[in-house]
């Protein structure tokens, strides 16, 4: 049961969704699918003045016609030199996810790093970008520079997030680690 | 045993509870008294890739105080299951000087003992 009251919009569409939300402010919450929201309004951790249905607004709204099938997405292959390095740590195989890093290196034929960047996920509110180009480009990416970037990664996690999972100082101690685990992997052989 | 699989079944679900409450399951609540573990993501149990293989081998003793000598079979294996994986990351803590005093040891809190032992 939710016990607290609160305004409940159904816009009509996008732009009536914008007008809502800059009304109600900060206290107003949006209800998309409602996987994560409703739970959170029955026991009341989230508690808004004002909850705004989007579903009502089209926004989950399907455009496949009557005699249409999505069969596949296709993704355009990026640069053959550029290498993708994703890392996760999460507690046990239910947990959410802890800290998680991805990356990009572009690398030359001859092994040199000519680009690269690095995001941290999980360790603070919204994704933190690493800068890294100057520790990687220029290089043949080895231990050296792990190491140099592990430590960037630790520094660049300002304002950890905390829940009930993990703490700030955890998130932040184990950030350096998760970046280097995955920059680690664009370092691995290319499988045939 | 009457029914193998049965008793079987129960260590292998005590040994899980075991593993469960030693390296991750803890009820947390907020300072107002509102549980925040209140989910399968937020209350960690274990899953079975977070478990090994069991092998169980049975110590078969008759009782002595009932006519064909049966007795139940319950969740034993919780208390050993706890109990095993203490000791292991006690032992495995113990060159740095650490010991460990309390569950559940997961991540985060091994983390904290091996940072406090070699501040």
């Amino acid at each position: 049961m939710i016990r607290k009251r609160f305004a409940y919009h159904r816009p009509a569409d996008v732009t009536e969704v914008i007008e809502v939300l800059a009304a109600e402010g900060r206290d107003a919450c949006v209800l998309a699918g409602g996987t994560l929201v409703v739970p959170e309004l029955t026991i009341g951790s989230v508690q808004p003045t004002a909850v705004v249905d989007l579903r009502s607004a089209g926004l989950c709204a399907t455009l496949r016609a009557d005699d249409e099938l999505l069969s596949e997405i296709a993704v355009a292959y990026g640069s053959a030199q550029v290498r993708f390095g994703y890392y996760k740590l999460k507690l046990c195989e239910s947990s959410w996810p802890i800290a998680t890093a991805a990356c990009a290196v572009t690398v030359r034929a001859d092994g040199v790093c000519t680009a690269a960047r690095l995001a941290l996920g999980g360790v603070a509110a919204i994704p933190v970008v690493v800068p890294v180009e100057d520790i990687l480009v220029g290089t043949t990416i080895g231990e050296t520079e792990l190491t140099a970037v592990a430590a960037r990664a630790e520094a660049a996690v300002v304002t950890p997030w905390s829940d009930v999972l993990a703490d700030g100082t955890y998130r932040r101690g184990v950030a350096g680690v998760v970046a280097k685990r995955a920059l680690s992997r664009t370092t691995l052989p290319t499988p045939p | 045993m009457i029914n193998p699989t049965l008793v079987e079944g129960q260590m292998h679900g005590a040994m899980a509870m075991g593993v469960g409450a030693a390296l991750s399951e803890k009820i947390v609540y907020d300072v107002e008294g509102r549980l925040l573990a209140d989910r399968f993501k937020t209350y960690l149990m274990p899953r079975a890739s977070d478990l090994p293989t069991f092998e169980l081998v049975h110590q078969v003793t008759p009782s002595p105080f009932t006519v064909l000598g049966a007795k139940g079979a319950g969740e034993a294996g919780v208390g050993g299951a706890q109990a095993a994986i203490a000791n292991a990351v006690d032992d495995a803590l113990a060159p740095l000087g650490a010991t460990v005093r309390e569950f559940p040891l997961n991540p985060p809190a091994v983390l904290r003992l091996i940072r406090q032992a070699t501040a």
